[in-house]
């Protein structure tokens, strides 16, 4: 189980930090959620089943996405299942987020010039 | 036609994965490697598979492994060899070389049994009480037995350290002894009307 404290939390993995910031919206199917990981990385980051059930399948032992009930019925070749954060995964969740933000703060101010390749 | 051949190449594939994971994820993986290939050209989608194959795999392994619950019999060996080594360092306590190598043996075995014990206890689905009794029974036994070659492979036992090893004697007798009837119990079916057996 994953431990978390009011102060902050251990950096997730970057498969995980992807997902969970993708689910910081809402829950989402599996193809939803791989196609919202590409769209918030601009397409750089490209999940694969292994990698995203993988990923699923550690969140959920750790307590920080659940499984939810299926919202559209369909017959059993098309049946969906939603994951969701659990509300210790969406503090994680949050801490990642303000991580990353006070990481690109941080950086850019400390940059001499403006942010140009 | 063509992604029918992709997808039946990734049902095979997914054999590579732990039955565990593949029966728990495996249509929801060939579901969405589906959706990929209507958008996607199969060259790409394929190409990445291969990838995430060699990445997801591995970690994916390694997970399940040791997820894997210890089997009980593993908690019970770890116990009886701390037992034994623990008789063995009394036994030869005269000797520094003998009591060192015995508690360490001891403690050692001692902690992962502990571990074992902690991992399986987890994990497993909580059992009826006469389920456990060839748990306490072989414990019991192989302790017995472990003492009876200890005492026989160093000789005498000095004066003060006859009274530790009576109590090792003594637990271990006393577990064969709860074994016994726990067994004998559960052959019966004497607990048989609420707990299955």
């Amino acid at each position: 189980m994953y431990q978390t404290s009011s102060v902050t939390t251990k950096p997730l993995p970057a498969a995980s930090m992807h997902i969970a910031l993708a689910l910081l919206d809402g829950e989402l199917h599996g193809y939803a959620l791989m196609g919202r990981v590409a769209e918030l990385s601009d397409g750089a980051v490209r999940m694969g089943p292994g990698t995203l059930y993988g990923t699923l399948n550690r969140l959920v032992a750790d307590g920080l996405i659940e499984e939810t009930t299926d919202r559209i019925s369909r017959d059993d070749s098309e049946r969906r299942r939603y994951y969701q954060l659990t509300s210790t995964g969406r503090l994680v969740a949050v801490d990642e987020l303000r991580r990353l933000q006070a990481l690109v703060h941080k950086i850019a101010r400390h940059l001499p010039g403006p942010l140009t390749a | 036609m063509k992604d029918q051949r992709s997808i039946g190449l990734y049902r095979i594939l997914l054999r590579l994965y732990p039955e565990k994971f593949r029966e728990e994820y495996g249509p929801d993986m060939v579901l969405l490697l589906t959706h990929q290939l209507r958008e996607e050209p199969a060259a790409r989608v394929l190409s990445r598979v291969v990838v995430d194959l060699a990445l997801s795999l591995p970690t994916i392994h390694l997970e399940t492994r040791m997820k894997r619950p210890s089997s009980s019999a593993t908690t019970v060996a770890f116990a009886a060899l701390a037992m034994t080594a623990l008789t063995v360092a009394i036994i030869g306590g005269s000797s520094a070389g003998m009591l060192v190598i015995g508690l360490s043996v001891a403690a050692a075995s001692g902690a992962l049994s502990l571990l074992a014990w902690r991992q399986g206890r987890a994990i497993t689905n909580p059992q009826p009480v006469t389920a456990q009794w060839w748990k306490l029974f072989g414990g019991g036994a192989l302790t017995l037995a472990g003492v009876i070659t200890a005492t026989s492979m160093t000789g005498e036992v000095s004066g003060g350290l006859w009274i530790p090893m009576m109590i090792v004697i003594a637990l271990a007798i006393s577990a064969l002894a709860a074994g016994s009837v726990l067994g004998v119990a559960r052959l019966n079916g004497r607990h048989s009307h609420n707990v299955p057996l």
